[in-house]
């Protein structure tokens, strides 16, 4: 391509952009006069939290917004093609050819009834690049350039014979599938491991640069927007409220809620919450040693039973009024591990000490006291909560299972708890369906403390929240911690998360510890091979070393 | 996959013997005695009569002793002898199988071929006028009950406007084809009787299009939900971000994931199927299972009521085994085991 | 049911005012209700209110004593017998609304018996799983495994015609239905975080049963129920249809059209009680498939 005038021109120009949506309770405008600008060749990324617009925005450029959305004002420029003028007929001829589409899930963007080899060639047919055999071998190609092994076997294989971030490498090669001009990434990684976030981040980076495709990258991950792009356009309730090149946006924001966002995203720089006091200090509470869990699995064609180790002797020890990390990404036995601390499923064999007791065979009315000790908050802030029942009876519920108190003194802890959470009282009459994702966890720590624990398991506790409303349940817990001389165990895949919340940090890969230690000297110095591996993925948050100008075109 | 099979196989007699057992239990919990049924009422007095009869269906042994007798006798492929008949079960009911797969399967094709159609037709034109049309048929068929339509067809069709063929299984005086393999279109195809073949081929239309209304109807509503489904799917949208129409991705994406849960509904609706061939083959005077099993019922000739219930169980479970074989084919997910 | 009075107010989900309000009462319930108001659900629900009043005045209602010779034998529908008349001169029109008194408390009476027996076998199966879960299984593949209308003929059969007996023949081939249908739900929401946290604070397991799992499995059952139900009215008249339930001279529906089937040329024997029959079955459609529809229950396909 050589250089002409035009290329001082974006490539993509989206000016005053809304987008409403009919629902029952009226129009919804989810995207507000947007302008936003990709030149040729260049990384934006587009972030904010859940419900600001963002994946919207993103589909209302190759049109594809759900059928009760429409652009209600605004202009989309591509080339100078007015997409928004443009015939049904003429934007397929844009869309995967001239625009490409990495979705988010890898699950459910592939048909699961077609071979993918199928999926990626059928692309050059519709737009007429090539077909038969030619179809066939460019997507064989295609398969080997975003790293599948075998790519002659794996074109005839189904999309659950992939793993998911194979299968995210599939929906990059058919999005890049016609070298398309412009490459919308929408949360392309979000539902995969850090480790494989990273390599998959590498690939797709490597292969626009290599083809010159202009990439729109949309995420709720401000560490990664800042990683991966040139500019940065952040978006809140709907409107584009500040972009610029990364450096500048991260570094001097002058937008408000930018400059919150930046402050609650936990980074590997972050000041700890809860200080940097040593093990030695306190007494455990929760002894483990030895705890290994099995489940029974077939495998083959023969359907021999053999035995899987989920969780593989794992010990560790819980001092009181700490917090005590467990990290690991999917598989790595780290919610295995809280439900056997919680007595929710058998252990195989190992032992739980908890206060000086063996707990591990407990039953009955033995049980039923351990229980009011050790109390568990859990991942999902949709799930965690019975729809059926108010914030009140579900505060209350652990109350009346111990009968304690009268009706009249429960009503008033339930009061006393959910401002102990900072919740209006009065919204012990409402629903689940009727709070915040945030609120709703709040509810679900309230009744984790109804019974006056002594120890808390967050499993996952703050990994489906915003970035904002994570940093004030995280703030919450810190409190409640040093108030009520609260000991935690808190499990998740967020490295940048545990370091800041924890004393003491366990990294578990398939089902063992492979290291542990203070979150200050595991990650500035860690020894294990995997935990390295783990810190090397996370997004540092400062803009690569191509600096923040657009790259160079070949 | 031949795991499976030999699995579900293997599975097969546990299932027969426990309908066979229930199916036993039922008939001799009976309070009236069979001998009735056998001899007819007239003969009850003559005691040569009830003597001989009570020793040749065993009416003297033991209830444990009938059992195991009867058991024994099924292994060796003996089903009894009928109380009406008088003829060996198996021997009846092996000449009236014919009559009802053929009526059957042809509901069948018609309830699917017809039923897909309609469906894909109503998702298409989703909240368009074919779209209620489609849904309130779709809903007419499972509300129909067989036996009253069939009847009030053939006064309409067949008695005041003459255009349908009438009961049975051939005009009046038509001689029936060759016996090879008991269906009738077929075999008169294999005798090259192309006149025979467009009467019993007339004759098997109305009531194989009756008795698939009420799977027609189920089958409408899943392909229809299936394919509104399947279209806000991620991957159809993905396809849509590939370049391709609106159209494209319903044939080459929606179609096939829409449709491949109609391959269950025919295996759970051999039940609903046998219902209907009951109510179809009484109406239509369809001399086949169906009508021997009513016929069996009224008379309380209880070997044939069991063996009717084993053949029944036989092919629902065969059905079952077929249709999930043909999942596993058509969803490359499905992994028999 | 309440279907009319859902007032058009305020659909906001707002603060009422500070504790003016009971717990659970007030607007959820009432954007609830509203979604139910669509056109075929209001239909079905008329013609089924309309059948019910019709079996609460059926002796004030019909023209004629259902059972005693009102006219000439097999006179066609005319002024005086609006559905005709039959082989003996009854009057086809009063005995198809004294039916309705037969068929339709037999159809509820069935389905809810079915269910609650299907429900309890297939929580106990879900909930304690194991062994007890294996042997009530396989006890309903067997009934399954059952063509439906064999097993109920044999039923009827074995117990002698009669409507009191095609009702236990049919909730003996119906309940395994509703056994899987709730044990597939208790098995996915015992998974629920809201479970997990009931036992996690000490809740007994039946408690939680209880409380937190059959609750929440409990609408698919409804609206399969409500699907069922016409199929149901249609299997009792199909059996006395045979000659295995209601017996002459009942005005049970099925029984009437097996007369008029002998009657073959004297069609309004026979189209009067059909014609009620479906007016009835596809209202009760209309209202499950409607309700399937509201509730966004995914329909069984096994």
């Amino acid at each position: 391509m050589t250089a002409t005038p035009d290329d001082d021109r974006p490539l993509l120009a989206i000016a005053g952009l809304t987008v409403a949506f009919t629902t029952d309770r009226g129009p919804v405008e989810a995207v507000r006069g947007a302008d936003l600008a990709v030149r040729r060749g260049e990384t934006v990324a587009i972030v904010g939290e859940s419900g600001s617009g963002k994946s919207t925005l993103a589909s209302a450029i190759n049109g594809l917004l759900a059928a009760n959305g429409h652009v209600t004002a605004g202009s989309i420029d591509f080339d100078g093609t007015d997409l928004l003028a443009l015939p049904e007929r003429r934007m397929n001829a844009v869309r995967g050819r001239r625009i490409g589409l990495v979705p988010q899930d890898p699950m459910s963007n592939l048909n699961p009834l077609l071979p993918v080899g199928k999926q990626i060639s059928e692309i050059f047919r519709i737009h007429g690049v090539a077909g038969g055999r030619a179809a066939r071998d460019r997507a064989v190609e295609l398969l080997d350039a975003v790293g599948i092994p075998d790519p002659r076997q794996r074109y005839r294989q189904y999309p659950h014979e992939f793993s998911g971030g194979m299968r995210q490498r599939v929906l990059i090669a058919m999005g890049l599938a016609c070298r398309p001009q412009l490459l919308i990434a929408d949360e392309p990684t979000s539902a995969l491991d850090v480790t494989v976030q990273k390599i998959v981040l590498d690939l797709l980076d490597e292969l626009t640069t290599s083809m010159g495709t202009a990439v729109l990258l949309v995420t709720h991950d401000l560490a990664l927007a800042a990683e991966r792009a040139d500019r940065v356009v952040v978006m809140h309730r709907g409107a584009v409220v500040e972009s610029g090149p990364t450096a500048e946006v991260l570094n001097d924001p002058r937008n408000d809620y930018t400059r919150r966002l930046l402050d609650a995203a936990p980074g590997m720089a972050t000041e700890s919450l809860v200080g940097a006091e040593t093990l030695t200090d306190a007494a455990p509470v929760i002894e483990v040693t030895g705890l290994r869990k099995e489940y029974a699995v077939r495998n083959g064609a023969f359907g021999r039973r053999s035995r899987f180790a989920a969780v593989d002797d794992v010990s560790f020890s819980v001092p009181r009024g700490r917090t005590v990390g467990i990290v690991g990404e999917s598989g790595s036995g780290k919610s295995t591990t809280a439900k056997m601390l919680l007595m929710l499923e058998p252990s195989t064999s190992g032992d739980i000490v908890f206060d000086d007791r063996e707990v591990t065979g407990l039953a009955g009315r033995d049980l039923f006291a351990f229980r009011r000790r050790v109390q568990p908050v859990f991942q999902n802030p949709y799930a965690a909560l019975d729809p059926r029942y108010t914030v009140g009876d579900t505060v209350r519920e652990p109350l009346e299972v111990h009968r304690i108190g009268t009706r009249a003194e429960q009503d008033a802890r339930v009061s006393e708890l959910l401002t102990q959470v900072a919740l209006d009282p009065d919204l012990a009459d409402r629903y689940p369906h009727e709070l915040s994702g945030g609120q709703r966890q709040r509810v679900a720590i309230a009744r984790a403390l109804a019974l006056d624990p002594e120890v808390v398991i967050l499993d996952e506790a703050v990994s489906a929240l915003d970035v904002l409303v994570q940093a004030q349940i995280l703030d919450l817990l810190v409190e409640l911690q040093r108030r009520l001389g609260l000991s935690y165990v808190f499990i998740s895949h967020d490295l940048a998360v545990v370091r800041i919340l924890c004393h003491h940090v366990h990294v578990m890969k398939a089902g063992r510890i492979v290291e542990s230690g203070s979150p200050d000297a595991l990650f500035r110095d860690p020894q294990h091979e995997y935990t390295k591996e783990l810190l090397a993925a996370i997004p540092v948050g400062t803009p690569t070393g191509q600096g923040a100008g657009p790259k160079l075109l070949t | 996959m031949i795991r499976f099979v030999a699995k579900r196989l293997a599975l097969m007699p546990l299932l027969l013997w426990g309908i066979v057992t229930i199916a036993f239990l039922l008939s001799h919990a009976v309070a009236d005695n069979p001998l009735a049924s056998i001899v007819g009422e007239r003969n009850l007095g003559n005691p040569d009569i009830v003597r001989a009869a009570t020793e040749r269906w065993g009416l003297d042994k033991s209830l444990p002793e009938q059992y195991f007798l009867y058991i024994a006798n099924l292994l060796q492929g003996d089903m009894g002898t009928s109380f009406r008949t008088k003829a060996p079960v198996g021997s009846d009911l092996a000449d009236r199988l014919p009559a009802t797969l053929e009526l059957a399967a042809m509901a069948l094709v018609f309830a699917i071929v017809i039923g897909t159609l309609l469906g894909v037709l109503a998702a298409r034109m989703r909240g368009r006028i074919v779209d209620s049309v489609v849904r309130v048929l779709a809903l007419l068929g499972s509300s129909l009950p067989v036996f009253w339509v069939g009847l009030i067809f053939l006064f309409i069709f067949y008695a005041s406007l003459g255009v349908a063929a009438g009961p049975g299984r051939l005009s009046a005086r038509v001689i029936p084809p060759p016996d090879a393999t008991g269906f009738y279109t077929v075999d008169a195809l294999l005798a090259g009787d192309w006149p025979l073949f467009v009467d019993a081929f007339g004759h098997l239309l109305m009531p194989a299009l009756i008795m698939s209304l009420a799977l027609l109807g189920t089958v409408i509503r899943i392909v229809r939900s299936q394919m509104l489904e399947e279209q806000g799917s991620d991957y159809a949208r993905t396809a849509r971000a590939k370049g391709m129409t609106r159209g494209q991705v319903l044939n080459r994406h929606v179609l096939r994931n829409a449709i491949t849960p109609v391959i269950t509904i025919v295996g759970v609706s051999v039940g609903l199927l046998i219902m209907g061939a009951v109510l179809i083959e009484t109406i239509f005077s369809w001399n086949g299972i169906g009508t021997y099993a009513v016929e069996s019922s009224r008379a309380l000739d209880f070997p044939a009521i069991t063996g009717v219930c084993l053949v029944g169980g036989c092919i629902f479970l065969v059905a079952n085994l077929v249709t999930d074989i043909a999942y596993a084919v058509v969803d490359p997910r499905v992994r028999l085991s | 049911m309440t279907l009319a009075a859902a007032p058009t107010g305020t659909p906001a989900v707002g603060p009422d005012g500070p504790g003016g309000t009971p717990p659970g009462a007030s607007v959820p319930v009432r954007l609830r209700l509203r979604r139910f108001r669509t056109p075929s659900i209001v239909l079905g629900a008329a013609v089924v209110a309309l059948w019910v009043l019709v079996i609460a005045f059926a002796g004030v209602i019909a023209p004629y004593d259902p059972y005693a010779v009102a006219g000439p034998r097999l006179s066609p529908p005319s002024g005086e017998f609006l559905l005709g008349t039959d082989t003996l001169g009854r009057d086809v029109l009063s005995r198809v609304l004294h039916g309705a008194r037969l068929s339709l408390p037999i159809a509820l009476a069935t389905i809810s018996i079915a269910a609650l027996v299907g429900c309890v076998i297939g929580a106990v199966a879900g909930f304690y799983g194991g062994i007890v879960d294996s042997v009530l299984m396989r006890l309903a593949d067997i009934t399954m495994a059952f063509p439906s209308i064999l097993l109920a003929m044999a039923v009827a059969a074995a117990l002698g015609p009669g409507l009191t007996n095609s009702f236990l023949a049919i909730v003996v081939v119906w309940w395994p239905i509703y056994a899987r249908l709730i044990r597939g739900q208790i098995l996915s929401i015992k998974e629920r975080e809201y479970v997990m946290s009931a036992r996690a604070i000490g809740m007994s397991r039946l408690t939680t049963l209880r409380k937190h799992v059959l609750p929440h499995a409990m609408t698919p059952v409804l609206v399969s129920a409500t699907m069922d139900l016409g199929m149901i009215i249609i299997l009792v008249a199909s059996l006395s249809f045979l000659g295995l339930g209601a017996l002459p001279p009942s005005p049970e529906w099925g029984a009437m059209i097996t007369e008029g089937s002998a009657n073959f040329y004297q069609w309004w024997i026979a189209a009067g009680p059909g014609l009620a029959m479906v007016t009835i079955v596809l209202a009760v459609n209309f209202l499950g498939d409607s309700l399937r529809d509201v509730l966004n229950v995914r329909t069984r396909v096994r």
